[in-house]
């Protein structure tokens, strides 16, 4: 279970421009399910999962990942939780181009010091998933809109992370490569993969893959659904 | 004040240094008064974020307050030229009467700064602050050394005028001075050389049973702490009559100068890290039972031994070989 324990997020505290992203958010996201943060932009969802990805840190509240109290933990400790427990998609995909869909798939698990020829088959195992292989070599220039979508998929699942965090993941993509996202989320959930998305995409909160949907607006959490 | 390069680094660097330990005591005094763990106050995650932060520059800072000490003793050599009567640091230091205290300030500081460096760094392996309550205690002791050094040391440098008729170590480290260093010089010399190797052996076999199984933190570091001293008495009792190869001169400064090879400096950067890295075993030992430091303290302090017994050990072979080789006999007495 992730669990929040009134988390509030502030940012330029002190200065005119102070702005407060989130208010005192108590949440608990059970492992293993499909939750979405549903609400307009500037409600607050992009700030709570880069907090419960511990991308960033809350300015008060305490967050738990599996009992564990994840907010104090060094800069080093959070590293290593990053790594191995979540696997990140950007709305935009941040896919790093110049270089080759495989390279970009083997980025986050370098700093496991893993031998390289052992991460590269694991790479390549990972995009054989999702059809992929022939497009190993290619940059991420050179890709259509699916293939950086499946290949930023790919990326987030090098380090097998036990979470998925989807930041508006559907953003940018037509109707039937949203559909076939969602698809790819629903057979990791079926694996055992939390999947936390945040959306205000119908056909991402719509879905009937959905398990839990945490409405939000202007920092707060107006509403909760549990769908299983 | 003498304007010499060296001069303004010590006391630039010992006023950034000062300043840093000062507002880094100041939070230490916040954490010491407020850190709670298990809160989730904005206070607290604030304190989280600010002791990471103040904790890796001050040592930084710290790690030059280690290289100043051998800075200091190098400029004293090194402008002793300056004052009518001075041959080594010695007649620098005795230019006025703040040369010797700053020295000594500055060997206090150096070992507990050292000391602060080794809690720090075992704090750091812990993911949940193990040991910041102890780490800035030590601060608040650390911190009026650090202020009374950078004070002592600028009376000192400003206090310094080339005009000065100071004395040489001959008349300092003579038996016919008086006070300590008479007192040492005094001592017969077979016998200092069995403490000596008797203190030598002890750090061996106390940091090899530390090594192995891990037991006897307190004594390993109460022997290293022995040893030191009996080194340092050591050097101006019959150590330096060695490399000098004259009966009666027995200043612990000329071995640092170009004549003798230089050999002062790694004597000195020996004995300081055996010292600092064994009280360091020692004091890591109260919290060998903190949960997130069980796994890591034990391989932190069998480093730590290692260090101080091989410090140790290279400091005794350097003499022993000097003892053994030198054409100079200081026997039956």
């Amino acid at each position: 279970m992730i669990r929040t324990h009134s988390i509030s997020k502030v940012f330029n505290a002190g200065r005119p421009n102070e702005f407060t992203a989130l208010h005192e958010i108590s949440l608990d996201i059970q492992l293993g399910e499909i939750t979405v943060l549903k609400g307009p932009s500037g409600s607050g969802k992009t700030t709570l999962l880069g907090l419960l990805g511990c991308m960033a840190r809350p300015t008060t509240g305490r967050i738990f990942l599996k009992e564990r109290e994840i907010t104090s933990l060094p800069e080093r400790f959070l590293t290593g939780i990053r790594r191995s427990t979540f696997g990140f998609i950007f709305q935009q995909f941040n896919l790093i181009r110049g270089i080759s869909a495989l390279e970009n798939v083997m980025v986050p698990a370098y700093p496991n010091g893993e031998k390289f020829a052992q991460l590269r088959k694991r790479a390549m195992d990972t995009m054989e998933v999702f059809n992929l292989v022939n497009r190993a070599d290619a940059k991420i220039e050179w890709l259509s809109g699916g293939e950086a979508q499946r290949v930023a998929i790919a990326r987030a699942l090098i380090n097998n992370p036990t979470v998925i965090i989807a930041d508006e993941p559907t953003a940018h993509l037509d109707t039937k490569l949203s559909h076939e996202f969602m698809s790819i989320m629903q057979e990791l959930n079926a694996n055992g993969t939390t999947i936390i998305l945040a959306s205000h995409d119908p056909i991402v909160y719509d879905s009937s893959q959905i398990n839990r949907i945490i409405e939000m607006r202007d920092g707060r959490v107006v509403h909760e659904e549990s769908r299983s | 004040m003498i304007l010499h390069p060296n001069i303004l680094a010590l006391f630039i660097s010992s006023v950034l240094i000062c300043l840093m330990t000062l507002y880094a005591t100041y939070h230490g005094a916040v954490i010491l008064r407020r850190w709670d763990i298990s809160s989730g106050s904005e206070l607290q995650l604030s304190l989280e974020r600010r002791t990471y932060l103040i904790s890796t520059i001050l040592s930084y800072f710290l790690g030059f307050q280690l290289v100043s000490m051998f800075l200091f003793v190098q400029t004293a050599d090194s402008i002793c030229h300056l004052f009518v009567g001075a041959m080594c640091a010695v007649g620098t230091l005795t230019a006025n009467k703040f040369g010797y205290p700053t020295l000594l300030l500055k060997m206090l500081s150096f070992i507990l700064a050292g000391l602060w460096l080794i809690l720090n760094h075992a704090d750091n392996q812990g993911y949940d602050y193990p040991l910041i309550r102890p780490k800035y205690i030590l601060l608040l002791i650390l911190a009026p050394f650090l202020l009374a050094e950078t004070v002592v040391q600028g009376i000192y440098f400003a206090g310094l005028q080339p005009d000065i008729i100071t004395s040489c170590c001959g008349s300092l480290f003579s038996q016919a001075s008086r006070g300590i260093a008479s007192e040492i010089i005094a001592l017969p010399s077979n016998p200092m050389k069995i403490i000596f190797y008797s203190c030598i052996a002890a750090v061996m076999t106390a940091g090899t049973r530390l090594y192995m199984n891990g037991r006897g933190g307190y004594l390993f570091a109460g022997v290293c702490g022995l040893t030191f001293v009996v080194s340092i008495v050591s050097i101006i009792s019959f150590i330096s009559l060695y490399f000098y190869e004259m009966p009666s001169h027995h200043c612990p400064f000329c071995i640092l100068q170009k004549e003798y090879g230089y050999v002062g400096y790694p004597l000195y950067v020996l004995l300081f890290s055996g010292v600092v890295s064994g009280l360091g075993v020692g004091i890591l030992q109260p919290f060998r039972r903190k949960e997130s430091l069980m796994d890591v303290l034990p391989a932190i302090q069998r480093k730590l031994a290692a260090l101080s017994v091989a410090s140790f050990f290279i400091f005794s072979l350097i003499v022993t070989w000097r003892i053994a080789f030198s054409s100079f006999k200081l026997e039956g007495y």
